[in-house]
């Protein structure tokens, strides 16, 4: 089926570059514009990013800066386990330009998640054309949120986190793929290995839809060509296999290095990839369905399946396999999950089940675009039909472009003020008038040495400390290294915070374990604390709020 | 028309309706555009959470929650956060709980379901008294 608008007779991106100036392109560049006008003016003066996932890429970025990359920023002895595209490129940007670097947290992402709107149109584009583009990027840009959170929907976000920033990658990477599905040269397919590795980098969900469709075609292709004895062939694709694994390990190296060399992906804690995004459990499927009976998911639905019912081509199998992929694994990891919590059962588990569920709303869109398009054919045809080809195709282009501006126009004041821009400046709000936690980050990172290890209580572990990556005997097991047990950790911070209340002679030993050489309090809570200064009788830093001792 | 001109006065009138919406979606909410009396709008879908069946606004700062029956729940103080476009108030479940915003059609305020900001299902609050 045709889905192409206006072209220029060229093909693939040259087409696409051959067309700026155009409508479509002129229509692009006003709704991303728009959304990026939105997602700045939600976060232009923010000092501190509203998230605690933030503070744990601080952490890794600081370690960058004070020259410990490889190291695990918060529990002593331990390694690097976290993805480190993004926190690598806030530690070198913050090095470079002299930036605090939560200012750069809460307001780069406003800016450097303007790739994904950008390369979600190329990918529209590249695969069905110039008016099913305009369309999904609208959907993809002002319906696909709606009231969810932008770390939970893929969506332009002004969230700077691997989940947000990762998606433009993700959509290059479906682009590479488009070209490198029709080659059985290694030395493209090794390029594939590269980008995926890139991806891997960046966040591990999108790279796993990915590598997966990088086994399934090259696999299908090669067993499709043994079946038939072309061998030569099949050999071919194997080595086609080979390049993009060697490419993909060997550009990844600078994870996999410490998570399969240190850790052997050997996942003691599961928390972190036993987070359930509410609506995505069964107990809150009313949310879930509050948030999907919508217009868009009916009409993405109906595109998908007009797309799957139509010819084969490169796009369709791709899309067959994202839509796929992302509804397998969003349902393993929320079954794996439910298994393990429930009934003990410990299946492999890799990320949450809310990252597959983004990538497939944003499938979505794509099928809103084919969908409206659809309709508008049909339309034309039905009032046009014996009119040229070319008149009805000016025509189509003329009612998408309008069809696209009317609803842009209509729907931007309310996605502009949508619940996950306002909410998520009100966090970082929240945390930016506790001047006292700043004041006592700034002393924790700046006067205490990389080998400090920090006791406090969980709340204080990720409010003050962990930005500063400074270590603690135990933080939050949802941030928390996952190849490191959090029972231990957290029953011996237990037993040190109660032995400042009441004497404990044990309360050496484990000092000594975790190599504990400060205390980080609430002032408020030193009354109830009479053994503080028997463990830790140096006063380093108060304020109003918190006081910091050392051994 | 020269395909040229015809460009630069697409781009033009794109360039101004940019500016339209833009303004439009952020005028901000002043208190006297607030003050009213409300209901929620109902939900096919969210019915498990409570909700307060009424809610007054009043112009001298005092917010009443009403249940279904008509009795009065909660009675604190309230006032405008204009910049941030949020109801502040004593009572510590209603602060920033209802959130406005200025539309094509005026202002619409929105409930949050839950207390917490994390996740953001909201509905609409409808106008009992215009």
């Amino acid at each position: 089926m045709s889905m192409e608008g206006r072209t220029t007779g060229r093909n693939g991106i040259g087409k696409v570059l051959g067309g700026i100036g155009s409508t479509p392109v002129l229509l692009a560049i006003f709704m991303i514009t728009l959304a990026f006008n939105a997602g700045v003016r939600r976060s232009h003066d923010l000092t501190w990013p509203p998230y605690m996932d933030h503070a744990r890429d601080a952490s890794f970025a600081q370690s960058i800066l004070d020259g410990h990359y490889g190291e695990d920023p918060l529990y002593t002895g331990e390694s690097m386990w976290f993805t480190p595209m993004v926190f690598t490129l806030e530690a070198y940007a913050v090095e470079f330009t002299g930036v605090d670097l939560q200012v750069l947290q809460a307001r780069a992402g406003a800016f450097w998640n303007l790739l994904a709107p950008i390369v979600f149109f190329l990918l529209a584009w590249r695969w069905f054309g110039s008016s099913v583009a305009v369309v999904a990027l609208a959907a993809y840009l002002f319906v696909l949120p709606g009231q969810e959170p932008g770390w939970a929907v893929a969506t332009y976000s002004p969230l700077f986190l691997a989940m947000n920033f990762a998606q433009g990658l993700f959509f290059l990477m479906l682009l590479v793929l488009f070209r490198a599905f029709r080659s059985v040269s290694w030395v493209v397919w090794a390029a594939v290995g590269i980008g995926a590795g890139l991806l891997f980098l960046s966040h591990a969900a999108p790279a796993i839809l990915i590598v997966a469709m990088i086994a399934i075609h090259i696999i299908s292709r090669a067993i499709a060509a043994w079946r038939i004895r072309d061998r030569a062939q099949a050999g071919r694709y194997l080595l086609c296999g080979v390049a993009a694994g060697a490419t993909f390990i060997l550009v990844s190296l600078p994870l996999i290095w410490y998570v399969v060399g240190d850790y052997m992906l050997d996942q003691k804690d599961r928390i972190p990839t036993a987070f359930t995004y509410e609506p995505l459990s069964f107990r809150h499927a009313d949310r879930f369905l509050f948030h999907n009976v919508t217009l868009f998911v009916a009409m993405g639905i109906a595109g998908l399946f007009l797309l799957f019912r139509g010819k084969r081509s490169p796009q369709r199998t791709l899309m067959l396999m994202w839509v796929g992929l992302t509804t397998t694994l969003a349902l393993y990891a929320y079954l794996a999950m439910e298994l393990g919590l429930k009934y003990g059962i410990m299946m492999p588990t890799s990320v949450p089940s809310f990252h597959f569920y983004s990538y497939l709303k944003t499938a979505m869109a794509l099928g809103v675009g084919i969908a409206v398009l659809r309709m508008l054919q049909w339309v034309v045809d039905r009032y046009h039909g014996d009119r040229s080809a070319e008149f009805k195709r000016d025509r189509l282009a003329a009612m998408t472009a309008v069809l696209v501006l009317v609803g842009t126009l209509a729907i931007y004041p309310t996605n502009a003020n949508r619940p996950d821009l306002v909410n998520t400046r009100m966090f970082s709000m929240t945390r930016m008038a506790d001047t006292d936690a700043t004041d006592m980050y700034t002393i924790l990172r700046d006067k205490l040495p990389w080998e400090a290890v920090v006791l406090c209580d969980d709340e204080l572990s990720l409010w003050v400390v962990m930005a500063s990556a400074r270590k603690t005997v135990a933080t939050n097991a949802s941030m928390a290294n996952p190849y490191v047990l959090p029972a231990p950790r957290e029953a011996a911070r237990a037993q040190l915070l109660a032995a400042l209340e009441r004497s404990d002679p044990e309360a050496p030993k484990v000092l000594e374990a975790y190599h504990v050489t400060h205390v980080l309090v609430r002032t408020a809570d030193i009354d109830r604390m009479p053994e503080l200064t028997h463990w830790f009788p140096q006063s380093i830093h108060t304020n109003g709020t918190y006081a910091l001792y050392a051994r | 028309m020269d395909p040229l001109p015809r460009k630069l006065l697409a781009i033009t009138i794109l360039c101004a309706l940019w500016a339209a919406v833009v303004l439009v979606a952020f005028v901000p909410v002043e208190k006297d555009a607030v003050v009213g009396s409300y209901r929620l709008h109902s939900s096919w879908f969210l019915q498990k959470e409570a909700r307060p069946a009424r809610i007054d606004l009043d112009k001298d700062g005092e917010l009443r929650v009403y249940a279904d029956h008509g009795e009065v729940t909660l009675r604190a103080k309230w006032w405008w956060d204009a910049a941030e476009g949020f109801l502040r108030s004593d009572a510590r479940e209603l602060d920033r709980r209802i959130r406005g915003y200025h539309g094509w059609t005026g202002t619409t305020l929105y409930w949050r379901l839950a207390p917490s900001f994390d996740y953001g299902e909201e509905l609409e609050m409808q106008r009992l008294d215009r």
